[in-house]
């Protein structure tokens, strides 16, 4: 009998903690540094179909925001940065042995191309702001019932991170109920 | 029976600093050469090794061996007047691996700084059977300070060979601007973001300004070695390991082909320094602002990370650590943050 209250003491403790660690993941968060006013011209990125992207950014026009829509796979393009020409005269081969030396170069190539990729996409925020005077990006990702929804919003003027939110997608929510959410957290309305 | 329990607790109570010491790693210090031609430092070769592996020993209960007891690096020592001769090189590792048996070699140069009472020191650390060398820098006073200077060596030694394989330079400024280069992405990266924010610092777009992150779980890991101003974790590299075969066979093409390899192990292995030197600028002349870059390595799990720090205006390793745990992203990076932030002491 007391082996029994204390296996079922047991289940109860590991399955409210097993429900702790994965509430705790899908909580939401938010933090502001700055609301973004109305008027200001944004640049949205989301991976979605047209019909979508057409349905978010006209809400953000319907609050006032004059918007530019950038897509996400244009906007950046990996492989014109990973210049495989070093990759191609290292191609000779050492048998079964990768020697130190070797890696060491194949690691800080991979490494040099990252930092330039990033370099390259700090460039062209810069290009978008100057060039069609978007003055703040956000990016948004929308996800399911049970899992987290997700925006953030670069000042281009700073280059910093003004707002950042992690929203869990509610049963009743669809992409018009969190956009408007994510619009409010961002006018701070 | 009381007279044989008590001889078992007695043999166990012997045997407990025995096992502790057995279980110690060992040490073994090559002498830190003179890189000047002034030779009146020269009797610091012996003493710089000698003190930094009695710190180890006495303070960290290491076990350690000082080069006057090791035949190999003895006779090395002896055996050439020329100084940098004298230098341990990469190149000299997977012999003295098989000359004598230790776990970790540290070995290292010092250059007394010119019209001045201070000294410079550059020391290397190489655990056998790996295939990277950890080397810092160190600088202080000569004279009696000396000591200061070896304890903090040491410090940070014990620090890097122990499990939490740190190293910290110095705490960096709070509520500066940071770009954070990681594996995790979307709501994970706004977490990591977030525990930043609440603790004052401004977040750099860098790698935050995509949807998706480039590096993966994998590919993070192409990130752990640096090769910065002050420090460097990084592959052994010799130039003996690369066989660029060519005679009077090559002919024009073979041969032209052959130096633009060359060119490009001297670019990304021998010379990668200035390389990163040169992106780093580039990166802070486009945000002024930007002080440090962090990279954050997140397990398949996402619950245990390293971390490196880097300083973009100087190129230098701010601080690292590796088997930072916790339960979520969020917590793992006020670790981190906690550990960046903190001045250098023994992580216990």
């Amino acid at each position: 009998m007391l082996l029994t209250n204390y296996k079922k003491s047991a289940i109860l403790i590991i399955a409210f903690s097993i429900a702790f660690a994965s509430c705790s993941a899908k909580k939401g968060i938010l933090h502001s540094n700055a609301k973004i006013p109305v008027s200001s011209k944004i640049g949205i990125i989301i991976d979605s179909p047209n019909n979508l992207k057409n349905v978010v950014l006209a809400l953000f026009m319907k609050r006032g925001y004059q918007v530019t829509a950038i897509n996400a796979s244009d906007l950046y393009t990996f492989k014109d940065v990973y210049d495989i020409a070093d990759m191609k005269k290292l191609s000779y081969d050492m048998a079964d042995d990768t020697v130190p030396t070797v890696e060491k170069t194949y690691e800080n190539m991979y490494k040099l191309h990252i930092y330039n990729f990033e370099l390259n996409k700090i460039q062209f925020l810069r290009q978008i702001r100057d060039e069609w005077r978007v003055e703040y990006l956000i990016i948004l990702d929308y996800k399911d019932w049970e899992k987290v929804s997700w925006a953030r919003v670069i000042n281009l003027r700073t280059f910093e991170i003004d707002f950042i939110e992690n929203y869990p997608t509610a049963y009743t929510d669809n992409i018009e109920t969190i956009t408007n959410h994510f619009i409010n957290g961002i006018s701070g309305r | 029976m009381k007279r044989f329990l008590s001889i078992i607790a007695l043999t166990i109570l012997f045997c407990v600093p025995a096992l502790r010491l057995n279980a110690a790693e060992r040490l073994a210090f090559g002498y830190f050469i003179n890189t000047t031609n002034n030779d009146e430092y020269d009797y610091l070769e012996e003493v710089f090794p000698k003190s930094i592996a009695g710190t180890m020993r006495n303070r960290y209960n290491f076990r350690t061996m000082s080069p006057h007891r090791i035949p190999a690096i003895t006779e090395r020592y002896t055996s050439t007047i020329n100084k940098s001769e004298k230098i341990i090189t990469d190149r000299d590792l997977a012999f003295l691996s098989e000359a004598f048996t230790a776990d970790i070699f540290i070995y290292g140069t010092f250059t007394p700084v010119e019209k001045t009472n201070r000294v410079k020191m550059k020391i290397s650390v190489h655990r056998f059977g790996s295939d990277t060398v950890f080397t810092f820098e160190d600088t202080g006073e000569l004279g009696i300070e000396i000591f200061r200077l070896s304890d903090r060596v040491a410090m940070r030694l014990k620090n890097y060979i122990d499990k939490h394989t740190a190293y910290k330079l110095s705490a960096i400024s709070k509520k500066s601007k940071v770009a954070i280069l990681s594996n995790i992405e979307g709501d994970e990266l706004n977490r990591c973001y977030y525990a930043f924010m609440k603790n004052g610092y401004r977040i750099s777009p860098l790698h935050g300004n995509d949807i998706y992150s480039r590096l993966d779980d994998d590919s993070i890991k192409k990130m752990m070695t640096i090769e910065a101003a002050n420090a460097s974790l990084e592959f052994i590299a010799d130039k003996k390991q690369l066989q660029l075969l060519h005679g009077t066979w090559s002919g024009v093409k073979y041969y032209k082909e052959l130096l633009a390899t060359r060119d490009t192990y001297n670019r990304f292995s021998f010379n990668f320094r200035k390389e990163m030197e040169q992106v780093l600028s580039k990166i802070s002349t486009q945000d002024k602002e930007l002080e440090y870059i962090i990279i954050i390595g997140f397990n398949d799990d996402h619950d245990t990370a390293w971390y490196r720090c880097i300083d973009i205006k100087n190129n230098r390793l701010m601080s690292f650590r590796s088997d930072i745990k916790g339960d979520t992203v969020d917590e793992v990076t006020q670790k981190i943050i906690t550990d960046m932030t903190s001045p250098l002491a023994v992580i216990k």
